[in-house]
């Protein structure tokens, strides 16, 4: 009898000491966050910072969510100066507008230096990252030689304003899932900064206009930048569709004539069948004595 | 309004005895955990059945379609034998009644527990488009519930009358008959209003009837899949729905028999009748089966391989051939012999037929989601089959309980045999029998 009592006690000292232990263990961990920090530019003014966090969970990388961060301007002698905050969404992605390039202080070569730095939460580690780049300017044009449309494309830097030479530019048509790339993967820009593309006929486009991207992607130190340009140099899809009409895939308001008819009158004739039904189950009631 | 005492006593409604509480604390149990299976998934969604992307109609849609099918058996024994004049049947027609409203309940219960979002159940009449088979079956069910509510109080209008006398009109339950009686006194204008809105119902629920279950067919033929794509599964389901509930109609006749002493009431005639008429059905089923698995063997295309080999030698074969041979096959073997249509081998028929009959419905579901035209990938290795999950399982029985407790809650408080009905052949053949004498 003195054994068992020993025994429990004995495992109730155990589940006390793993269960506090646990309690306790659990407050303490926290995650490291992977953060890569990220500098694009869409044509003309719009520049944006996008920090994309993850860390690693049980399930593999998972999207650090809901994380907040300072951004801030590095300047000389690292003395910082705060722009504002921004948070990861469900995907583990915050974007923070960079809102008038011009009025923020770059150094003396022309080149900007931010930092992101991550705010206290109770799941992830404190992280700071930074990113240095340098602001372009990609002007799009399109002119017409010999009856063949081509896409001018040039890449400045805007500080110096010299011509960027040997860089890669996408050229390529927006499409709904995935873009449709013109020619070759990348061209590179020639020593004026440019390159020129020929855009094939017979690009299916809505009405035919075809919108024209090219995007120097990911490049250090110019980051992502994007230019858009929208143009008549398609061929008009020629889109069937019968949208406007009643048919059986049609919206509840396009419900063909018929199936609004037919079963409709067929229902009608048997909840009125099943009304009169009810009533003659009233009359039975009021018709007591013979 | 006269009426044989012996008959009254006989058919009156009784207390349950010993074996039918137990029978109903069985069966609270059996909803009472499933009530708690069912809130876990109101808790948790979905993710607690086994259904994914592929398996997306699982042993709930299985379940309703049996439930569907069952509830055809109100208008086979009540309006058709009524209908076609074979008064034989008029012991049966309250059992089948009952088990049509029980089994047209679930089955509407049924479609929303398998619903993620119950709550959003408004929606089908707020965002239904007309052109959607569901927004059809979801009308024809409503439809079809109210008719067979109908079908089973109108008849009853008399018996109330008989069972208000019978009970005391001052006793609970005599003032409880005389309420639903609705003051029946048998006038004329009473009678007259009675047949006439009998006949009608007679009518009207034959092509309702069809109508849910054609309807039904066409959740899943309207959709292009190996296993679906028929115009046949109409009639297929229509002759399935008329096997599975004339099966319930024995099974549970068999054991009322048993439990209310009815043996002169419900008596082997009665067995070999219908035992009779399950062959007749059986064999329209079975030809229907024919016809639904040899086109598509023949035409042998990559798609309907596939789904068939599953059927006849793969995963799905031992319950393939259990519904078919032990649904179909043994039945009619068996009940096609006068000594096979006594009661306790009709019975046991039945059963099989009930129990075939719910694996066919999940043999039509399951499988065909299991083979879509575009390869399944991409998804973890479970995805690729359907195992129905422990809560899933509860939920499902608990359904059938519900289905049971309904049944045994009617059969309680309503006379199982219309007395009145019974009086009025009695009394017709004891008149034809003084006229010979």
């Amino acid at each position: 009898m003195r054994t068992v009592a020993r025994l429990w006690i004995l495992l109730l000292m155990f589940s006390g000491i793993t269960t506090l232990h646990s309690g306790l263990y659990a407050q303490d961990i926290k995650y490291k966050v992977r953060v890569s920090l990220n500098y694009m530019k869409i044509m003309p003014e719009t520049s944006l910072l996008t920090i994309t966090a993850k860390y690693k969970g049980e399930d593999g990388f998972m999207p650090a969510t809901n994380l907040g961060y300072d951004i801030f301007n590095v300047l000389e002698f690292d003395s910082l100066v705060l722009l504002g905050q921004t948070k990861t969404n469900k995907e583990g992605i915050a974007v923070f507008p960079l809102k008038d390039l011009g009025s923020i202080a770059s150094d003396s070569t022309g080149t900007y230096h931010f930092l992101a730095a991550s705010l206290e939460h109770p799941q992830y580690q404190l992280v700071e990252k930074d990113i240095d780049f340098r602001d372009t300017q990609l002007q799009i044009s399109i002119d017409t030689e010999q009856g063949i449309n081509n896409l001018n494309a040039t890449l400045t830097d805007t500080f110096t304003g010299e011509a960027l030479e040997g860089l890669p530019l996408r050229v390529q048509v927006q499409r709904l899932f995935r873009p449709l790339r013109i020619g070759d993967d990348f061209y590179i820009t020639d020593d004026s900064g440019s390159v020129k593309v020929g855009v094939e006929p017979g690009i299916p486009g809505l009405n035919g206009r075809l919108a024209l991207e090219v995007i120097l992607l990911d490049e250090d130190p110019y980051g992502t930048v994007k230019v858009v340009i929208e143009e008549s140099l398609g061929t008009p899809i020629d889109a069937t569709s019968t949208f406007d009409q009643r048919t059986m895939w049609g919206p509840p308001s396009k419900t063909p004539l018929f199936l609004l008819t037919f079963p409709n009158l067929l229902l009608l004739g048997i909840w009125g069948a099943i009304v009169m039904l009810i009533v003659n189950l009233f009359k039975i009631n009021n018709s007591k004595n013979p | 309004m006269e009426t044989n005492p012996q008959i009254i006593n006989d058919l009156a409604p009784k207390k349950f005895g010993r074996y039918g509480k137990v029978w109903l604390v069985f069966l609270l149990l059996m909803i009472l955990v499933s009530f708690y299976a069912y809130g876990q998934q109101l808790i948790k969604g979905l993710v607690i059945t086994e259904m994914r992307d592929y398996a997306l109609w699982g042993v709930y849609i299985s379940n309703f379609v049996f439930f569907v099918a069952i509830s055809l058996v109100g208008s086979l024994i009540t309006a058709i034998l009524r209908l076609s004049g074979a008064n034989w049947s008029t012991p049966l027609t309250r059992i089948a009644e009952i088990i049509a409203v029980a089994a047209i309940i679930m089955a509407g219960l049924t479609i929303i527990i398998d619903m993620g979002r119950p709550e959003r159940l408004f929606y089908l009449f707020t965002h239904g488009r007309l052109q959607s088979p569901i927004i059809w079956d979801v009308i024809v069910i409503s439809t079809y519930l109210v008719l067979s509510l109908l079908l089973l109080y109108y008849p009853l209008l008399p018996d109330f009358a008989i069972l208000k006398t019978f009970f005391g009109k001052n006793t609970k339950p005599g003032k409880w008959y005389g309420r639903l009686a609705l003051n029946w006194s048998g006038s004329e204008k009473q009678k007259s209003l009675y047949n006439r809105s009998i006949r009608i119902l007679s009518v009207l629920i034959i092509p309702v009837a069809f109508g849910i279950h054609t309807v039904t067919a066409w959740l899943f033929a309207t959709t292009y899949r190996p296993g679906w794509d028929s115009t046949n599964f109409g009639p297929y389901f229509i002759a399935g729905a008329f096997v599975a509930g004339a099966g319930s109609v024995v099974t549970i006749m068999f054991i009322l028999r048993k439990t209310n002493h009815l043996e002169a009431y419900i008596t082997d005639l009665h067995f070999d009748k219908m035992g009779k008429l399950l062959v007749l059905l059986c064999l329209v089923y079975l030809y229907f089966n024919v016809n639904e698995y040899l086109v598509p063997a023949y035409k042998n295309t990559k798609e309907e391989a596939v789904h068939l080999a599953e059927l006849f030698t793969g995963e799905y074969a031992s319950l393939f051939w259990l519904a078919i041979v032990g649904g179909l096959i043994v039945p009619i073997v068996v009940l096609i012999f006068p000594r096979g249509r006594k009661p306790i081998p009709a019975f046991l028929m039945g059963m099989l037929v009930v129990v075939g009959a719910w694996w066919k419905r999940y043999l039509i579901v399951t499988p065909t989601l299991l083979h879509p035209f575009l390869p399944i990938q991409g998804v973890p290795e479970n995805w690729r089959h359907y195992y129905p999950s422990a809560l899933e399982w509860i939920i499902t029985f608990g359904t059938l309980a519900m289905a049971l407790l309904i049944i045994t809650l009617l059969v309680r408080y309503l006379p199982v045999i219309p007395i009145h009905e019974t009086a009025e052949e009695k009394g017709i053949e004891e008149l034809k029998k003084s006229k010979r004498t």
